[in-house]
């Protein structure tokens, strides 16, 4: 049960992650709004921080961090919207937040110290996480109808939570 | 509720992954646990031997009901003679009324491979 907890954490971030501490390393925050924006963002070195938000209809995000302490929070709301991202390196934390209608995310992490939370609500949604490594955790939840999920873990210390509610 | 189906199948395959040598009379035995609590269900594998044995596990999961369907997957190392032999992973997931589920657990040695199946 305590470790379920640990990936239950991870969605807890997509609440309180301005409580984050201060990064001395990369940051950026990109902030979009309308309609068919597409936004990629690349980090690499220590203390790596991206937030993304986007509100509007057919938006993608991409977003790759190499490093040391990889930190994302990327948000989405509108219809048809997708979210990549893929970090390689140790300490990686990914928060995925989505609201809207056949929204897809992604998230793939590679080393140690892997955590992901992806929290999806509308319908026809597909979710996807893949880890590589050393203590993975992930957390998904869906909220409403035709949801799809796929994950994968190879390593040491894996831990999935997968919570799909219709409404 | 507790549950937990032990299928055991014994099946002598050539695994050239790099593996150390196990006992040419190690029995690796595996089970999945799952615990149900509400609507939703938590898996773990377990992998036991009275021999050390090293080697690797992969567990396969399917879900699908009304509210969604899931594909999860889990592997890596195991070793029985570990302190934390028991404890190689773990999957929580929703299963409301209609849902069916799916679990395969399997496990390769070097000198032997078994798989474990549960279905609720």
């Amino acid at each position: 049960m305590k470790r379920t907890l640990i990936a239950a954490s991870a969605l807890a971030a997509l609440v309180a992650f301005g409580a984050t501490e201060a990064s001395a390393g990369n940051g950026a925050v990109i902030q979009q709004f309308g309609r068919a924006n597409s936004t990629s963002a690349l980090q690499t070195g220590h203390k790596n921080r991206i937030v993304m938000q986007q509100n509007g209809r057919g938006q993608f995000v991409k977003a790759v961090q190499y490093g040391l302490r990889n930190y994302m929070h990327a948000t989405q709301q509108g219809n048809r919207n997708a979210i990549l991202t893929d970090q390689y390196g140790v300490n990686n934390y990914a928060a995925i937040g989505q609201d809207g209608k056949f929204l897809s995310a992604s998230a793939v992490q590679t080393g140690a110290n892997n955590v992901v939370g992806i929290a999806q609500i509308g319908k026809g949604h597909t979710a996807s996480a893949e880890q590589s490594g050393s203590n993975n955790a992930l957390g998904i939840i869906q909220i409403g109808k035709n949801q799809n999920v796929q994950t994968y873990q190879g390593g040491n210390g894996n831990v999935s939570l997968v919570i799909q509610a219709g409404f | 509720m507790f549950t937990a189906l032990f299928v055991l199948l014994g099946m002598s395959t050539a695994y050239s992954a790099p593996l150390p040598p196990a006992s040419p009379d190690a029995v690796v035995h595996c089970a999945i646990d799952a615990e149900r609590m509400g609507q939703s269900v938590t898996l773990s594998p377990r992998i036991a031997s009275d021999d050390g044995v090293m080697g690797v596990y992969t567990l396969a999961v399917t879900k699908s009901g009304p509210d969604g369907s899931a594909v999860l997957s889990q592997g890596g190392a195991f070793d029985t003679a570990a302190e934390d032999a028991g404890d190689v992973g773990e999957m929580t997931l929703t299963l409301e009324p209609g849902a069916a589920l799916e679990a395969t657990l399997r496990v390769e040695w070097n000198g032997g491979e078994t798989f474990c199946v549960l279905g609720a």
